[in-house]
């Protein structure tokens, strides 16, 4: 089964390539110290707002700080708010998922309510909220993320577990005497994967942009740790004659938000042919 | 941060007499060579007015717009000193407490009607009525007698007060008059924040919050007639998008930030179409530390912190040398300054050696000085939207490690930094100030003056220097006042309540099409007379609009 | 059936009063004092206390905050929003002032991204697996990566600084008074240039990528299969069958995007500052306008109640089987 999906994967050429580039980037984030030409915040004030050069190969900062540097450990930030903010909101998302479709009734009927509370709040504006309440950080974004995101991998999970339980197998395990979390862990949990994986992929992508947005309106990650949306709020400034911040940390967020929406459209494909179109 | 850029100066320059100009303006003009009248001045906004209500003004912003609009009592001219407006002359009691003001007997509202010794006491008692919500300007009438001010007859006025402050006339330029059988009407506080009838040399068009002001010339001014027809204020937040439309000719002047401002006077095409222009104004930037702390409690401490910081560097690199150094709250500029104390040196190792004597010692090896088990670390507020300040802020944080100080950086939204800041929890602060022309230091530094009552947000206290402050201000012999204040300068040197960071001259662009826009001391191109009211547009064509 | 609606509208107000109740809680445990802020606007200035106070009182701020809460419910069932604390305004007022400029832009995005996405998305569901198919949705998807305020950033520095040839920002240029009929329209249109492009190009995906799968999921059904059989032509499968009926699954898509005409350009007004209620939203975040925030807040989770209710009723309708279950 899974070589199966793996063989499907890898039919398409531009999914293999993202693949390819987001393992890339994650091993350029890991290894960013070791990789990094200078060290993110070393600030030299001669050197400020310097053109792409073979010292400085993407160009300085209104610091003088080397942007390839800022940019490579700019690459953790995303990646981490990426990653954890999805798998945050996958393990909320699912919980209470879970909870409703399994035990429907009075639960169903709470986790269905809060979901449609938090999709009619205005995204931006919760997100912010969160940020504004707490210092601004690298947590506080995440929490933000994960609060507003669970509500698609609930809808689906939900969904999922609503269709499956009543299905033999299921029936099959309670009639055995198997206990709840036990039919929902080992039962009913497998068989709403896919679509919950194929909507974590979108999820990624998603955060990084987030980040990267709100990086870019002053609410991102506390100074001086660099994110590629940060380098961009500087540049905003600087826009008439210091290209080089604008272009550089614009086409990373580019090419990592696309490589991570290119495998969750391979992946729907390949896994879950029938799934809704999340976006 | 800015503080209202009221008015002030010595009280010896009040006798100044009417000055009323007559000009003679050539009845067809077709070239640049002499003033025309006509044509529309299209301004930048850079936050929008709160009101066009005078009295509801909080931000200098509300002023440029009030400033064509209104008339105050007073004015200031080029060089700072008191002149006459709405008020023809004016005497002072003996005792400093009564003012005589004599109005111009032609004045006139928009409205036709007459400005009379009752619409002065009108506007007065709505300042000082904590209903009105004059936040600011009530400031500077906090000690106003309301029950021995009166109305002598028509043009006479008798403005009572319960102190003689040496910085008092100077309040007489926030006092733009409204008309009481206009603003009686109604509900004071909602009902003029889109309409405004005043004494000024313009008439309100229209007012669009969030977008622009329109006002147009007058034809019944009562006195000297501006040159522009029409008068633009956009309102454009964001420093970029003004940047792009000075260029584009959407507006005609804007004050730019010094990384754009010194590129773009370089560049030849520019230096075309715009004029770059810079000047010292009563603003500094400085960090705050509040000595309710007990890291900031000690003054050789905050010695030390201040050397940490490399403002010979940021002054030439980052300002490329249109900024000064600052030895205190004085500035060059005014009379108060005291050029003999030292600016503070960069002295990393000097830094070092002071925290090293106080037993601020890295006993654990983490890189941070440490003293009974605490390190040294704090937060330091910067206010989100300067990218100057973010810049200063994290170099000064690098600057710290080297001497083993862990300072984070907290970038708080206003509303929030300055609830935080005025409560008195925050650790320190980058902010700057925009000062008074009168150098009265008394609500920033006197022990009595924390805050909610003033502004004096480190908890400052020294007794020495709140006996030069009371005596200060109320000496009205300026040289007398110039010498106590040269003694508070040596004592605030010494205590570093704030780092003062620097003295930044503050830059515009203003499109060629705009002429005899000049520099007032202090104030910059205006707010000071006749200052922006004397400035007049080419006959070309309209600048590009978009 | 009237069972579900009445239920369906029960609930749609319960989440309405969750909506309020999160939203209120949220905006005051945020840490910034919004009259504070007013009267400063940023700076440290002298503040005479009882002028704070006063205005505090004025907007009910020196209450318990369920009291607040309860004033301002009171108020909306009259419809009154209450004032604005920045503007000094009914909060009505400047709401509608600035609402329909967001909802011009939006609704000329969203329809210009539904041209071109829903034809793209039927076709690429004609052709699934073939060149067309999968060209149209890699270059969708690049789209969909491109982060908006980047492409505005460039957009604006191109088209607007470099090459000068359109407007930098705002709805109107000076003198649109004046100007002739013809004129203000090609003035309009110059300056909406920009902010549609940047809102359209993301829309794109969503529209391509939803009706192809609507019209996939349709021919998957038996019914399609049955004509097939019966040796009905592919166009026509795919005319009279395929496409009708995934029109259901569109519209509704389509009706539950309409909240996002309010919502969804928040970014794109502040960097082109199309003074809308995007705009004021962001505004009134930073200075913490409680009113706006709030009346805001309520107008689009109303709107996207509505449209969600609207949606699942549609659905009712047309399927028997939730019209059973809502029996039950």
């Amino acid at each position: 089964m899974r070589f199966e999906v793996w063989q499907n994967f890898r039919r398409s050429k531009l999914a293999i390539v993202a693949v390819a580039y987001v393992a890339l980037i994650t091993a350029v984030a890991v290894a960013a110290p070791l990789l990094s030409p200078y060290a993110p915040n070393e600030a030299n004030l001669t050197d400020r707002l310097q053109p792409p050069s073979s010292r400085h190969l993407l160009g300085t900062d209104d610091l003088g700080r080397d942007v390839l540097a800022r940019m490579i450990h700019g690459s953790r930030v995303s990646l981490v708010v990426g990653y954890s903010a999805t798998v945050l909101s996958l393990i909320i998302g699912s919980f209470l998922g879970a909870l409703a479709g399994y035990y429907g009734g009075v639960a169903d009927w709470i986790v269905s309510r809060l979901i449609e509370i938090v999709l009619c709040f205005p995204f931006l504006f919760l997100v912010l909220g969160i940020v504004a309440l707490f210092k601004p950080s690298l947590y506080s974004i995440l929490v933000a993320l994960a609060l507003t995101s669970w509500t698609t991998e609930a809808r689906f999970v939900r969904a999922e577990f609503l269709r499956i339980r009543e299905l033999d197998y299921a029936q099959a395990a309670r009639a055995s005497g198997a206990r709840d979390p036990r039919i929902i862990f080992r039962h009913l949990l497998p068989n709403a994967l896919a679509p919950v994986i194929v909507s974590a992929s979108f999820g990624v992508a998603s955060a990084i942009l987030i980040e990267s947005a709100l990086s870019f309106l002053g609410f991102g990650v506390a100074l001086p740790t660099s994110s590629w949306g940060s380098i961009l709020a500087v540049a905003q400034e600087f826009v008439s004659y210091a290209w080089w911040l604008v272009v550089f940390p614009g086409t990373a967020i580019f090419l990592t938000v696309a490589a991570f929406n290119l495998i969750g459209d391979r992946l729907r494909d390949v896994l879950d042919p029938r799934g809704d179109p999340v976006l | 941060m800015k503080r209202w850029v009221a008015a002030s100066l010595s009280v010896l320059a009040i006798l100044g007499g009417c000055v009323q100009r007559e000009r003679t303006v050539p009845a067809a003009v077709e070239d640049d060579s002499h003033p025309r009248r006509g044509g529309t001045l299209y301004r930048r906004l850079e936050v929008d007015v709160v009101s066009v209500n005078p009295v509801l003004a909080t931000t200098r912003y509300d002023r440029l717009v009030a400033n064509y609009l209104f008339t105050p009592l007073v004015n200031f001219d080029d060089e700072l000193r008191i002149i006459p407006a709405l008020a023809d002359s004016w005497t002072i009691s003996p005792d400093g407490r009564d003012y005589t003001f004599k109005l111009n007997e032609n004045a006139t509202f928009a409205d036709r009607t007459p400005v009379r010794a009752s619409d002065v006491l009108f506007t007065l008692r709505k300042i000082v009525d904590p209903q009105s919500e004059a936040v600011q300007i009530a400031s500077g009438f906090d000690q106003v007698d309301m029950t021995r001010s009166r109305v002598v007859d028509d043009h006479t006025i008798v403005i009572a007060f319960r102190e003689a402050l040496a910085s008092q006339l100077s309040q007489f330029n926030n006092l733009l008059i409204l008309p009481e059988h206009v603003y009686a009407r109604g509900n004071f506080r909602n009902d003029y924040n889109l309409q405004a009838t005043g004494s000024g040399p313009y008439r309100l068009v229209r007012r669009v919050p969030g977008k622009e002001v329109v006002m147009q010339r007058r034809m019944d001014y009562w006195s000297t007639q501006p040159y522009v027809d029409t008068v633009v204020f956009k309102v454009i937040t964001n420093e970029t998008t003004s940047w792009n439309a000075v260029q584009h000719g959407d507006v005609d002047e804007t004050m730019l930030h010094s990384d754009i401002w010194m590129r773009a006077r370089a560049d030849a095409s520019l230096q075309r179409k715009l004029d770059f222009r810079q000047f010292y104004g009563l603003s500094y930037n400085y960090i705050a530390w509040n000595e309710r702390n007990p890291l900031f409690s000690d003054k050789r401490v905050r010695r030390a912190l201040s050397m940490s910081l490399d403002v010979p560097s940021i002054i030439k690199n980052l300002y490329g040398g249109t900024a000064r150094a600052l030895n205190g709250h004085f500035m060059p500029d005014q009379w108060a300054y005291n050029p003999e104390v030292p600016v503070v040196p960069f002295d990393p190792a000097g830094a070092k050696q002071i925290f090293t004597s106080l037993g601020w010692l890295d006993t654990n090896g983490d890189g941070v000085i440490d003293k009974d088990g605490k390190p040294f670390k704090f937060d330091l507020i910067i206010t989100a939207g300067s990218v100057q300040a973010l810049t200063i802020g994290q170099l000064y944080q690098n600057a710290l490690k080297g001497v083993g100080v862990d300072c984070e950086l907290a970038v708080l939204d206003g509303a929030t930094a300055i609830q935080r800041i005025l409560a008195g929890n925050y650790e320190s602060a980058y902010l700057s100030w925009d000062l008074d022309p009168d150098p009265d230091p008394f609500q920033l530094f006197h022990s009595s003056q924390i805050p909610p009552r003033g502004q004096n947000v480190v908890y400052y206290s020294n007794s020495d220097a709140d006996k030069l402050m009371e005596q200060a201000r109320h000496e009205l012999d300026t040289g007398k006042r110039a010498a106590l204040y040269r003694r508070l300068q040596v004592i605030l040197a010494d205590d570093q309540p704030y780092t003062w960071v620097n003295q930044p001259s503050v830059k515009w662009a203003v499109n060629r099409r705009v002429h005899n826009v000049r520099d007032g001391k202090g104030f910059g191109l205006f707010l000071w007379y006749p200052g922006e009211l004397d400035w007049w547009v080419s006959s070309g064509p309209p600048p590009a609009s978009g | 059936m009237l069972v579900y609606v009445v239920r369906r509208l029960l609930y749609a107000l319960l989440t309405f009063l969750g909506i309020t109740v999160a939203t209120f809680a949220l905006i005051h445990s945020v840490p910034g004092d919004p009259v504070l802020f007013y009267v400063s606007r940023g700076s440290l200035t002298h503040i005479t206390p009882s002028v704070l106070a006063s205005i505090r009182h004025e907007y009910y701020l020196d209450e318990p905050l369920p009291r607040q809460y309860v004033h301002w419910l009171g108020g909306v069932m009259r419809l009154d929003f209450g004032q604005s604390l920045v503007e000094r305004q009914p909060v009505a007022r400047v709401i509608f002032e600035k609402l329909p400029r967001t909802l011009l832009l939006n609704a000329i995005a969203f329809v210009i991204a539904a041209a071109i996405g829903i034809p793209v998305g039927l076709w690429s569901a004609a052709r699934a697996g073939r060149s067309f198919d999968r060209a149209s949705a890699v270059s969708f998807f690049l789209l969909y990566s491109l982060p908006t305020f980047w492409v505005a950033l460039l957009l604006m520095q191109f088209f607007s600084v470099k090459l000068g040839i359109l407007p930098v920002l705002g709805l109107t240029s000076d003198g649109y008074a004046e100007m002739t009929r013809a004129q203000q329209l090609v003035d309009r249109i110059r300056h909406l240039m920009l902010p549609v492009a940047v809102l359209t190009y993301g829309q794109l995906a969503i529209f391509a990528r939803f009706s192809r799968s609507a019209v996939r999921e349709v021919i998957r059904q038996d019914f399609v299969t049955t004509a097939r059989a019966k040796g009905v032509g592919e166009a026509g499968v795919m005319w009279r069958h395929a496409f009708r009926n995934a029109l259901l699954p569109i519209i509704t898509l389509i009706g539950l995007t309409v909240p996002y005409l309010i919502s969804g350009s928040v970014i794109v007004e502040d960097i082109f500052q199309w003074d809308g209620v995007g705009l004021l939203y962001f505004d009134s975040i930073r200075a913490r306008d409680y009113p706006i925030v709030m009346a805001l807040t309520v107008v689009t989770a109303m709107m996207t109640l509505l449209a969600t209710l609207l949606a699942d009723l549609l659905y009712a309708a047309a399927d028997p089987r939730v019209r059973l279950e809502a029996k039950r």
